[in-house]
């Protein structure tokens, strides 16, 4: 790879002597204009390669190999569903009915009766799975670590602290799916380039070609 | 519910282990736009087969003198060879085929053309303007040696000898106040019309005044040294001419006023003559035999022999600027040309065309022969490509002269 830099950094000097600083006629200007391009692209993912491994260390220490991020993403959503069953019950529970109908005092050990039961189911239904599951949702409380650390804060203060821990994991859960957003965005840059660098790379090593065998002919 | 643990194991466990042999969105991405920049390469350049046009190939636009047959790579890159090793190259023969190009003397090694004028250059490009290597290559090894006009190249060896003329004139003295000429009073364009009327002083009216005209006498200097130079102890006044002529013009007009005393006062009229006014101008006359032996002007008219000067791309400069040893010069002997220091002070880099074209010639063109013209208009332009006929078929091939 330092090779590859450094003879692609020292092509471009000598092709510009080779070509006595013209541009010259139509295949000689698609080959300079290629170079410049793929030079250029070079450099910019040089650049990024040099930089955004160190940012991926720091700011994602939850890394996952790119290409099992939405296996991981499905396994997450897995994960906390059953968390949050365990809180609130099973999602097609009725609690209020099923309480209405059992003995006083036995309507305590439903699983999803104390006060936050509902407010975390909502708060699941409707934000925190759709956002684990990447799709798109209108509020972007979960997506700022802050605030989504209030939202969670607020729901413990809802349920019983036999709860947190719970809690506490799903606050996780989001963190780890905000890095893996985070990663994904990483990725594009770290290797978007390539789709230009690499088409361009081969058109101008065919082109170079042509323009090798017809230089030598005539 | 346990809180959640996040160990390497599990971690690992979580990830299909065959995830390597599916194919990701960018990976694929990579894979097809490559496949299409290299199709879309491929396709570009056999199009110019197909539609029979080289005109992508060419590094650049052709220079504006051939770009009436600009299209027709054929007219030049001449096939040689077959198969595999064919080539197109631009021989002599094509060049030949329109251009003489006498050489540069018998000794000097052959060049080939495209080995000094390079085509491709772009539309504005001059033929002729050739690099300095192609002339230094030779010439630096020669003495004395030359590789660029500003570092290398000799003074101008005109300058090292005193000037041949036999005709005596003080520049210093025509150019006082009390005469008041001035440069063109004398010297004049090549091709400007004689002085009318006679005696008075004449403007630039020449169109290309690239040399000065030779000195003569009835065209430079009889407007001011007119029959009152030439006095004769008869009064009367002698024509400027050969010294036989003048004895015949002595006979002729003082013949007969006294027959006794004749001869003698014709003699010494003529001595006289000879010795008081044609030693004025005229040096080294030879008076030891009857009549004096007046040594030919030997006026220069053209100093710089293997070079090319125009004095009319330097119009815009005053005589003295370049001349400047004139106003000072006293005697014949002086050589009042500019040596190279002058002509460097312009001729260099960034400035003024300095490499060796601008004033050198490499063919030896009083040798050129002309060449009978080949080509047809309708075979040049306006033809689609795959239809233009064969160079063989439009010019026969030259012969570089010897």
């Amino acid at each position: 790879m330092r090779g590859h830099l450094w003879l692609g950094l020292l092509s471009l000097p000598m092709i510009f002597f080779h070509s006595g600083f013209k541009f010259g006629g139509t295949l000689t200007s698609t080959l300079m204009i290629l170079l410049l391009v793929v030079v250029a692209s070079g450099i910019f993912g040089a650049i990024l390669q040099h930089l955004m491994p160190a940012m991926v260390t720091e700011r994602i220490p939850m890394e996952t190999i790119f290409e099992q991020i939405d296996h991981v993403r499905a396994q997450l959503v897995a994960e906390a569903d059953g968390m949050v069953d365990a809180i609130c019950g099973p999602p097609d529970l009725d609690i209020p009915a099923v309480a209405a109908v059992m003995p006083a005092g036995a309507a305590a050990a439903i699983p999803g009766s104390s006060a936050g039961v509902l407010p975390l189911r909502r708060f699941y239904n409707r934000e925190m799975r759709p956002f684990l599951r990447n799709e798109k949702i209108r509020s972007r409380a979960l997506i700022n670590e802050t605030q989504a650390s209030a939202i969670f804060e607020g729901l413990k203060k809802l349920l019983p602290s036999a709860d947190h821990e719970t809690i506490d994991s799903l606050e996780q859960i989001c963190e780890e799916e905000r890095q893996l957003r985070r990663q994904v965005r990483f990725h594009h840059w770290l290797h978007g380039w390539l789709l230009l660098h690499v088409p361009l790379s081969l058109a101008l090593l065919l082109l170079g070609c042509a323009h090798a065998v017809m230089a030598l002919r005539f | 519910m346990p809180r959640r643990i996040r160990t390497a194991k599990m971690l690992a466990q979580r990830v299909d282990i065959n995830y390597f042999k599916r194919s990701h969105r960018l990976r694929s991405w990579r894979f097809y736009l490559s496949l299409a920049a290299i199709v879309v390469a491929a396709v570009w350049v056999l199009s110019f087969t197909v539609r029979h046009t080289r005109h992508a190939y060419s590094p650049g636009v052709v220079a504006e003198v051939h770009t009436i047959f600009g299209e027709r790579c054929d007219l030049c890159h001449l096939p040689e060879g077959t198969g595999v090793h064919k080539k197109m190259l631009v021989s002599d023969k094509a060049c030949l085929s329109c251009h003489d190009g006498p050489r540069h003397g018998k000794e000097v090694p052959v060049s080939t053309c495209t080995g000094c004028h390079i085509e491709h250059r772009g539309i504005k490009a001059q033929l002729s303007a050739v690099s300095e290597t192609s002339c230094s290559s030779c010439h630096k090894t020669l003495n004395p040696a030359a590789v660029s006009f500003n570092s290398t190249h000799p003074e101008f060896p005109e300058l090292k000898d005193p000037d041949p003329g036999t005709i005596n004139l003080n520049h210093k003295v025509h150019m006082s106040a009390k005469v008041g000429a001035t440069c063109d009073s004398c010297h004049l364009p090549a091709d400007a019309p004689p002085c009318k009327p006679k005696g008075s002083v004449c403007g630039r009216a020449s169109a290309t005044y690239a040399f000065m005209a030779p000195i003569k006498y009835s065209d430079n200097c009889a407007s001011c040294h007119n029959s009152m130079s030439f006095k004769t102890a008869f009064g009367d006044s002698a024509p400027h001419d050969t010294p036989e002529n003048i004895e015949a013009w002595f006979a002729k007009n003082h013949n007969g006023e006294d027959a006794a005393t004749a001869p003698a006062a014709i003699a010494a009229a003529e001595d006289q003559l000879w010795h008081s006014s044609c030693t004025v101008c005229h040096l080294n006359i030879d008076f030891s035999g009857k009549l004096p032996v007046i040594q030919p002007p030997a006026i220069t008219n053209r100093w710089y022999k293997k070079a090319n000067f125009s004095h009319d791309a330097h119009r815009s400069l005053n005589c003295i600027d370049c001349h400047s040893n004139v106003p000072s010069s006293e005697k014949t002997a002086d050589v009042n040309l500019p040596g190279i220091k002058v002509c460097q002070e312009c001729h260099k880099p960034e400035h003024a065309e300095s490499r060796c074209f601008e004033c050198h010639v490499y063919h030896e063109w009083p040798r050129e022969k002309k060449i009978e013209g080949k080509i047809k208009l309708n075979q040049v332009v306006g033809i689609p490509a795959k239809r233009m006929a064969p160079l063989a078929e439009l010019t026969a091939p030259a012969v570089r002269p010897e």
